[in-house]
């Protein structure tokens, strides 16, 4: 056993001083203590030049031999720490070092043995094997580069992101999967894309990996598992029925990466290996992850301009609309004043003058009052609603507004019925709340088919509670929430004109008061509007936000 | 009475009907007036037979278009001349759809209403 130890101590020196490599050991104060031949030939000394000599007088900078010294010391094992070196003629050797210590009993350390490598020779594969598994590596993430640029390709071609987002799932595959699904959150509707061989497995994975999506949609983080086993089958399944299938789909790893945009999750991009036994890596999470963002933001992107165009659609709807409102009180008064004119020359005519002005004077009443709507859309939505509240009495005011439209009512066949319950004084803008009356009352009159319209206010508690109630069309349930919303009207504008804004600013004008509205109605049982007003001012003045 | 017969106008709106009714009263024409398509129907099958309608396009109830299908389909209707009266952007596309070639764009002028009422009673 000596002897071998011995041969062995002998082969070892030599091999240590033929190494292909540099070797040194170094003392705690940074003196060289031993190299082999590697080590100082590569910087052109002699041995004796080299070894007894600090080791920072052949580094560029000396600080790293202190900083190598101090972690080796921890007793940490240094790897590839980077380095320059000066040769005899000053010019620098990168290199990296890796060091560990060798300690007394006490935990002193006696030196730091050291491998110095070329820095470039880590970048160099020394194998045939290395050099394949580099190619390898180097073609899949060409393919996976070539895959985010096909994918942003598809996502641009259009607004309509459904074919798109069906091509990248299409093309996440065989990469990245066996078979995959998108899936898509669309207001109601959720949009569904499956790609894979076989149709069937499609079906099947959907259903059965539903609480997988769910909970990447809710949770807005990714579900990684690269190794699939029965634990993991019985967790993500609601039901036998889904344990089973999930058994038969025999899959043995999956993603699921929630398609994120701004924080919010729109869906989950779903990617599973089964029959070609594939694993997924963090490569392949961090691929899908940005395939999903670059989805995400196209659906994002699609959805913004489509608003932007409705939006643009429902203000040319409103302007025509607008234009046709203004224009018939002004056919009307146009048609009046000429025939006013031509009645002034002739005798016996000065009742007709009278009737006609009169008349006249309606229309432009009418203009004035669609004027000061188009104004107050302009106010309101530019935040610039201000109320003036004073103390007033509201049983006044509606029997004012019923008042001012008695003869409206009698055009328009209804029968006003008011009933006012006691004494409803209140911190209120008076005109406000006389158009919020106004505003109900005409909305009545219009849809009312000449049935007659209740009107009643009375108070509870801390708030006056206004009913406005006609026996019309009414508003079938789907479309009660619309009608409060601007330019919006539940019928077809070609049967009812308007500006289609009225009981919007009505809630507007609750809203600013601190108040609520809501609609009680059936198609063709009439419609109930009650509105809620809160005595006294709450806290600040009250702003419209736009 | 002035034409071969009386004027029927068809207009929703009673600020406009009330001022068209004025000005061609004035000018001696006999005017029935009714508020949608429904009306006017009922009207042309208990008074006497116009000699034009003057047509509104957008009203509740029948509207313009509906009415002027109906008119159509009935034969004794049928040959009634109409002209169209709307604020409708479009009423020369819209009037011609409906196989009309009379329209007035409103506003409208009076003496324009009453000279096309003139041609088209004569």
């Amino acid at each position: 056993m000596r002897i071998q130890h011995e041969v062995a101590q002998d082969e070892l020196a030599e091999f240590a001083e033929n190494a292909p490599i540099g070797l040194h050991w170094l003392a705690s104060d940074g003196t060289v203590l031993w190299a082999n031949r590697s080590d100082y030939g590569s910087l052109d000394y002699a041995r004796g030049e080299y070894v007894g000599r600090p080791l920072r007088d052949f580094h560029v900078d000396p600080r790293v031999v202190d900083e190598l010294l101090r972690r080796v010391g921890l007793g940490e094992v240094v790897r590839n720490m980077p380095a320059t070196l000066r040769r005899r003629d000053g010019s620098p050797r990168e290199v990296v070092i890796t060091a560990s210590g060798h300690f007394r009993s006490d935990g002193q350390l006696l030196h730091a043995r050291c491998i110095v490598q070329e820095a470039a020779d880590l970048r160099q594969p020394r194998s045939a094997d290395d050099r394949d598994l580099l190619l390898r590596e180097e073609q899949r993430a060409r393919e996976r580069l070539g895959l985010l640029a096909r994918a942003s390709d598809l996502l641009a071609q259009s607004f309509e992101y459904e074919n798109g987002l069906a091509g990248l799932t299409a093309l996440a595959l065989p990469l990245l999967g066996d078979f995959g699904f998108l899936e898509l959150e669309e207001g109601e509707r959720i949009l569904r894309i499956a790609r894979g061989e076989d149709p069937r497995v499609q079906t099947l994975a959907w259903s059965a990996l539903e609480q997988v999506d769910a909970e990447a949609l809710l949770s807005g983080k990714p579900t990684f598992q690269p190794q699939v086993d029965q634990a993991f089958l019985r967790r993500v399944s609601g039901s036998p029925e889904q344990l089973a299938a999930l058994q038969e789909l025999g899959i043995v790893s999956l993603l699921c990466v929630p398609l994120m945009s701004q924080r919010q999750a729109l869906g989950t991009l779903t990617l599973c290996f089964a029959g070609s036994g594939r694993h997924h890596t963090e490569q392949d999470l961090a691929l899908a992850s940005e395939l999903a963002r670059r989805a995400a933001s196209a659906v994002m992107n699609a959805r913004l301009f489509k608003e932007a165009r409705d939006a643009i659609g429902v203000r040319d709807d409103f302007l025509s609309m607008a234009g046709h409102e203004l224009r018939t009180p002004l056919t009307a008064l146009q048609l009046q004043i000429l025939s006013i004119t031509k009645l002034m020359g002739q005798e016996g005519a000065a009742e007709k003058v009278a009737q006609r002005a009169e008349k006249a004077g309606r229309n432009v009443l009418r203009l004035s009052a669609l004027v000061n709507e188009l104004l107050d859309i302009s106010r309101i939505s530019a935040g610039r609603l201000r109320l003036e509240r004073t103390t007033m009495d509201l049983g006044g005011a509606l029997r004012d507004v019923v008042q001012r439209h008695a003869e409206e009512l009698t055009r328009a066949g209804c029968e006003a019925e008011l009933r006012i319950v006691g004494d409803l004084n209140g911190s209120w803008d008076r005109t406000r709340v006389e158009q919020i009356a106004t505003n109900l009352l005409a909305n009545a009159m219009k849809y009312g088919k000449g049935k007659p319209i209740e009107l009643s206010a009375e108070r509870r508690d801390d708030h006056v509670l206004l009913v406005v109630r006609d026996h019309g069309i009414g508003i079938p349930p789907e479309d009660q929430k619309r009608v409060f919303q601007r330019f919006e009207r539940a019928v077809s504008a070609r049967h009812f004109g308007g500006l289609g804004l009225g009981l919007w600013i009505a809630r507007q004008l609750v809203d600013a008061h601190g108040g609520t509205i809501r609609v009680e109605s059936q198609k063709d049982q009439g419609a109930t509007f009650e509105v809620e007003l809160p005595i006294e001012e709450p806290g600040e003045v009250q702003e419209v936000p736009a | 009475m002035k034409g071969s017969g009386p004027v029927l106008l068809v207009e929703d709106d009673l600020d406009i009907a009330e001022a068209i009714l004025d000005v061609l009263m004035d000018e001696g024409y006999q005017v029935a007036h009714a508020t949608n398509g429904l009306e006017a129907l009922d009207l042309l099958r208990t008074e006497p037979m116009p000699a034009v309608i003057l047509l509104d396009l957008m009203m509740p109830g029948m509207d313009g278009p509906h009415f002027r299908e109906v008119q159509l389909s009935d034969p004794k209707l049928a040959e009634i001349p109409v002209v169209v009266v709307s604020a409708d952007r479009m009423i020369e596309q819209k009037a011609h759809e409906l196989g009309i070639s009379e329209f007035v764009a409103k506003p409208l002028h009076p003496q324009q209403l009453v000279s096309i009422v003139e041609r088209t009673t004569h």
